[in-house]
This record gives structure tokens, C-alpha cells and sequence, in this order.
């Protein structure tokens, strides 16, 4: 990991705890759900940064497409496993956040329902990649798949608008005091920096075992 | 509402999570990087291109 990269996880670190410390003892507690409302600062960070990684998987399964480098493939694939990290995290979050709220873990809700799929969708991304031994094909897959799931992604989005949820809308200035705004921002801003680390990180290991995988005894 | 439970264990698995998957990676990138030393490799600075 180079000079720049550990500096980089070292401020995004800091940057986490800031934004959970002022989550948790800063900014005051909601007057409606009272302190259970905190979670806000980390369900909705988790689902922003989900959203990218997938965005990111998109644009990279396109680059693959068209120009055929294996560099495009491997940024793809270590943009799904983070995105099914926090894409889980945003669902474990979701429950812990309705328990309390909605009197229930779990609801059949539009929100709730298409993001458990869009969760399914890139778990079965990795899957596909498991079994497929090939570079190029497994890339190729790859591709297609990343493209045409991320059109779950405006449906998870949109879906609070589109149908009755029980799900709140998106956050925005309008919707919430600034200074809960500020410290959702502040948030948003330490996980994407955190993003950011992990995707460096992830894909240089990719690229370890891309090369680990072309010098199998097998393939000389 | 205000049962802290919650907050304890959202906040608890979103940083055990996060280290966990830094220290996943780092452990498979050290196994990786011992594996290619082995094999004179180039420890993961330019296999993709």
C-alpha cells in the first residue's frame, strides 16, 4: 500500500469515528422516534455508498465491454463485494432501525422488498464469478451481469415514490434541522472516503490474484 | 424508542464489519503477496492491464 493510500485510510478512519461520535453525542435526539433515530447517520450513508459501488460496477462492466481490459473487470468486481457489504449493512440497519419504530424486523414493503433483491442480484454477481475459471469469460459475464442489474438500482431509489411504502422518502435540507443535515453529510463524506480506501485496497488485491491465477502450474 | 439496544448493536455490526473487511483484505492481500514472492512475481503492481 503506498504513502498516499495508508494516509487516505487514516483520515477516512478519523473521519468515522468523528461522524459516529457526533451521531451518537452531538447532534440531540429526534423529538419523534427519540434516540433510535441515530441509526439515520449510518442506514443512510450505508445505502449512499451501496449505490455508488454499483454505479461504479456499471460504468467499469461498460469500460470492459468495449475495450476488453481485464483492469475494468477486476475495479467491477471489487466494487460488487463492497457494495454487498454495505448493501447488507444498509438491510441490517433498516431492521434494527424498524424494530423500534414500525414494531417490526422485517415488512414486505417496496423499499425494503427491491433492495433485498438488488442484495440477491450482486450476491449472485460474485456466485457467477466463482465458477468460472476463465478470466475472459468470467470478465465477460461479469459485464453483462453488472450492467443489467444495476437497473434495480433507480427501481430501490424511486420506489418510495412509485408505490405506498411505509419507508420515509429520501433525506434532504428540506426534510430535516441542519444540524442533523450537517452530520448526515459528515457521514456521507467519512464513508465515501472510506469507499474510496477499500476500493483501492480490494483492487489491488484483485490484481494479486489475477496474476496468483495466470501463473497456475495448470495454465503453463 | 429509547432503548439503547439498537443503537448499540447497529452501530457495534457497522464497525465490526468495517474492520473485519479491512483485516480480510489485508490478510488476503499478505497470503497473496507471500504466494508471488514465491513465484517471482510482481506483488500486484501490474497484472491487469
Amino acid at each position: 500500500m503506498s504513502g498516499g493510500g495508508r494516509a487516505l485510510g487514516w483520515v477516512a478512519f478519523a473521519a468515522l469515528l468523528v461522524g459516529s461520535f457526533a451521531a451518537l453525542f452531538i447532534v440531540p435526539a429526534d423529538a419523534a422516534q427519540g434516540e433510535v433515530q441515530r441509526i439515520l447517520y449510518i442506514h443512510v450513508p450505508s445505502a449512499w455508498v451501496a449505490m455508488l459501488a454499483f454505479f461504479i460496477v456499471f460504468l467499469m462492466s461498460a469500460l470492459y465491454l468495449v475495450q476488453r481490459r481485464l483492469r475494468w473487470d477486476l475495479i467491477a468486481a471489487s466494487a460488487v463485494e463492497i457494495g454487498v457489504m454495505f448493501t447488507g449493512l444498509t438491510l441490517a440497519l433498516g431492521m434494527l432501525w424498524g424494530k423500534p419504530t414500525w414494531g417490526v424486523w422485517w415488512v414486505w414493503d417496496p423499499r425494503l422488498t427491491t433492495t433485498a433483491i438488488l442484495f440477491v442480484i450482486y450476491v449472485g454477481y460474485l456466485l457467477v464469478r466463482s465458477v468460472s475459471e476463465d478470466p475472459d469469460q468470467r470478465a465477460r459475464w461479469s459485464a453483462v451481469i453488472g450492467i443489467v442489474a444495476f437497473v434495480q438500482v433507480p427501481v430501490v431509489y424511486l420506489s418510495v415514490f412509485w408505490w405506498r411504502s411505509i419507508h420515509q422518502p429520501p433525506s434532504s435540507p428540506r426534510s430535516m434541522a441542519s444540524e442533523f443535515f450537517l452530520v448526515l453529510m459528515l457521514n456521507f463524506a467519512a464513508f465515501t472516503l472510506f469507499y474510496i480506501y477499500l476500493m483501492m485496497r480490494r483492487y489491488r488485491l484483485a490484481k494479486m490474484e489475477l496474476e496468483l491465477e495466470l501463473k497456475e502450474p495448470s495454465r503453463e | 424508542m429509547n432503548n439503547p439496544f439498537y443503537l448499540v448493536v447497529g452501530f457495534g455490526i457497522t464497525w465490526a464489519a468495517f474492520v473485519w473487511y479491512t483485516w480480510r483484505i489485508s490478510r488476503r492481500t499478505r497470503a497473496a503477496a507471500s504466494e508471488l514472492a514465491g513465484r517471482g512475481g510482481d506483488t500486484g503492481r501490474g497484472a491487469a492491464s
